[in-house]
């Protein structure tokens, strides 16, 4: 399972991508919304993005409108890593696969991203 | 000014008064003259009555000479006839015009009575006759035929005639003493009526100027009486004014005629420079509220009164001050009416009211500020607490497959202790939601009574560590549409205190279902909340025991009431210090229709 941290918190990145290591997936970072497009755009293979949405360069949501319109990646499934309380609309506003709310639970985040695992696509 | 409003008053008031004392004085004056005329009608009456009382007696005395007359002719006549001396003839010639005179009068006094009238002709036959008999005895005496004068004399006839005079006397005589005497009855009579009418008319007069008196009396007492009841009001009102509580003005057709210390020391004049007519009522106004004074003024026009209102007054000196203003006519009638305003310092209340208003502001302002300090504080705290919390739990599944004991222990009391950091963060950032009417909701379809197991379950080694014995009584779904992870909170916090307060002893929660309603009741069996406090643990930053015994923030029932209702729902404590307590929430199954719903 390949899967992209976007996240502009180099802790919190670096945490996620250890822990997912650890669980035996492929992990990759990007600071930002821009850099995680130019990520997938240079052929890096993924099959689940984590996205935080506050970003500097570029937020949650520019990343999301400009993954939709690139038919290479509009299928990518997209979890939602927010702080906010409306972490739940967000993922309905943007058409997320899920969501989850900061700080992570880490069993959860496994369970959540174990759910994408095998299929590549995302349950709606 | 007041005292011709008592005038005015006591001009108008009592007219009931009035017209009943102008009755009885009416009524009065009638009976007087009433009096008046039967009483003249009366004295005419008697005097009348009188006239011919004596007209009868004058008949009988008439009657009485008559006989008198002829009496005295025949004494002449008898002496002539006996001495045949002439000068016995004097008296006789004398009787005889006598006689005449008195038939004459007696003709003419009986004018009125028929019956008398012809007793006086055949009176007046009789004595003409005797006259004539008389007259030829003398003159058969006189031409010396004495014996034709005796036999004449002895023939009787005389005397008969004579009889008949006396018979006639008699009778006309008895006839005029019964005139007399009815007459004099009628007199009498007329007379003691006249004597019962002054009596009762007199009587009748007294009754009415007694009671004349009466009213007047009565009338002037009433009239003292509501002279002294408007002299009191009026030195209350003099009172009032005179204690300088409050601005008073008298004001004659707008020109301002009076003003007591407090009014004048507002607007800065001395008494000793104040003279009156000299100031409009309206001219103390600052320009920007002539409009108010208009409106003031068309209202007392109308109605008399004008209600007070705000303004600002231009003090001598070019300053301001801020009063309440009122004003009242105080007078009924007269062109230019008489008016007394009322004026209150507002100048103090406005500073009061200013500072008030700065204080509101900064405490306002306190609030936001840490409202948004909160927000950042929580967001900001989050941030490392999430990367922490990830970095926590490799660190703890590390040391767990490198199996040092000392070492997995550690680590497992640095999860719990980052578990309680983001908990607090949680609380603070719930504080500032809640603060700003932002606590959101995102209910779904839910077991209650699933979520009671999992929560009860999650809480089962701080129940060990607190001693306490947890048991779950939820024996059916309970489903509703609820937010599961602040339904969670609500939980989490009820049994974090259950097992704070209630260290040692059992501790029930118990999950139940209504046709519409869902509840959850946490029950422990610790220290209690006192009465006074059980209304107050709900409240922010509110706790029933110090911070030394039991450590926290205050926050967590509050939260968890604001989660409570936000749901729609109640929560409730029963307790006793020392029996323990019993926390129950009620929750509504549905959101009122709504689908979501946040705390607003």
């Amino acid at each position: 399972m390949k899967v992209l941290v976007v996240e502009d918190d180099e802790a919190i990145a670096e945490a996620l991508v250890s822990l997912l290591e650890e669980a035996g997936h492929h992990a990759s970072h990007a600071r930002d919304g821009r850099r995680a497009l130019e990520k997938l755009r240079t052929g890096e293979r993924t099959n689940l993005i984590l996205l935080d949405m506050t970003m500097p360069v570029m937020s949650g949501w520019r990343f999301r409108e400009e993954q939709m319109r690139d038919a290479a990646l509009a299928g990518i499934p997209v979890v939602v890593c927010t702080a906010d309380v409306l972490a739940a609309e967000k993922a309905r506003e943007i058409g997320a696969a899920g969501w989850l709310r900061k700080p992570l639970d880490p069993e959860r985040l496994l369970e959540v991203i174990g759910r994408f695992c095998g299929s590549g696509r995302a349950p709606s | 000014m007041i005292e011709d409003t008592t005038t005015s008053r006591l001009r108008w008031r009592p007219r009931g008064m009035d017209a009943r004392l102008a009755v009885a004085i009416g009524v009065t004056f009638g009976a007087l003259l009433m009096l008046v005329s039967v009483t003249s009608m009366s004295a005419r009456q008697l005097i009348r009555e009188a006239r011919w009382v004596d007209h009868t007696k004058d008949v009988i005395e008439e009657l009485d000479g008559v006989q008198a007359a002829i009496t005295e002719a025949e004494t002449g006549q008898r002496g002539f006839l006996i001495t045949g001396d002439e000068s016995y003839l004097e008296p006789y010639h004398r009787a005889s015009f006598a006689m005449s005179e008195h038939l004459k009068r007696i003709d003419s006094m009986t004018g009125d009575n028929p019956i008398e009238q012809e007793r006086a002709r055949r009176l007046r036959q009789l004595v003409e006759e005797r006259t004539a008999q008389l007259e030829l005895a003398i003159r058969l005496t006189a031409a010396g035929r004495f014996e034709e004068a005796r036999a004449f004399i002895r023939s009787g006839t005389g005397r008969t005639t004579m009889e008949q005079v006396r018979t006639l006397v008699v009778a006309m005589r008895s006839q005029e003493r019964e005139l007399l005497r009815v007459r004099n009855e009628r007199s009498g009579s007329t007379a003691r009526s006249l004597i019962t009418t002054l009596g009762i008319g007199g009587a009748l007069l007294f009754a009415f100027l007694i009671l004349i008196w009466w009213l007047i009396r009565s009338d002037l007492a009433r009239r003292n009486r509501a002279e002294a009841t408007i002299r009191e009001r009026e030195t209350r009102i003099r009172r009032l004014i005179d204690a300088n509580l409050i601005g008073v003005l008298f004001s004659n057709d707008g020109s301002v005629t009076e003003a007591n210390d407090a009014f004048l020391s507002m607007i800065g004049i001395e008494r000793g420079l104040f003279k009156a007519d000299e100031h409009r009522l309206f001219g103390f106004t600052a320009p920007e509220f002539r409009e108010l004074d208009e409106n003031c003024e068309k209202e007392l026009r109308e109605t008399g009164t004008c209600r007070p209102y705000q303004k600002e007054l231009l003090r001598a000196d070019g300053s301001r001050v801020p009063v309440l203003f009122g004003a009242t006519n105080v007078d009924m009638g007269g062109a230019a009416p008489i008016r007394a305003s009322f004026v209150v310092d507002l100048s103090e209340l406005k500073r009061v009211e200013a500072e008030r208003n700065r204080l509101y502001e900064e405490a306002r302002d306190a609030v936001k500020a840490r409202d948004a300090f909160l927000s950042v504080a929580g967001h900001e705290i989050r941030t490392p607490l999430s990367a922490l919390n990830l970095i926590v739990y490799q660190l703890a599944r590390q040391v767990r497959a490198l199996g040092n004991e000392k070492a997995v222990d550690l680590a497992g009391r640095c999860e719990k202790q980052v578990a309680r950091l983001i908990r607090l963060a949680d609380e603070l950032l719930d504080v500032s939601r809640i603060s700003a009417a932002r606590l959101h909701l995102d209910p779904e379809e839910m077991d209650l009574a699933q979520l009671a197991r999992d929560v009860v379950d999650r809480f089962d080694e701080s129940a060990r560590r607190a001693d306490c014995m947890l048991e779950l009584r939820a024996l059916t779904p309970v489903t509703g549409f609820w937010d599961r992870l602040r339904l969670d909170q609500v939980l989490s916090n009820l049994l974090t205190n259950a097992l704070k307060f209630g260290a040692g002893e059992p501790v029930v929660v118990e999950v139940t279902a209504q046709q519409a309603d869902a509840s959850l009741s946490v029950v422990d069996r610790g220290i209690g909340i006192h009465d006074t406090d059980q209304r107050r643990i709900f409240e922010r930053f509110q706790r029933a025991v110090t911070a030394e015994t039991y450590p926290g923030m205050g926050l967590g029932l509050w939260i968890t009431r604001e989660i409570v209702e936000a749901h729609g729902g109640k929560i409730a404590v029963e307790s006793r210090p020392g029996a323990g307590a019993a926390f129950r929430v009620s929750l509504p199954r549905r959101l009122g229709g709504e689908s979501e719903s946040s705390g607003r």
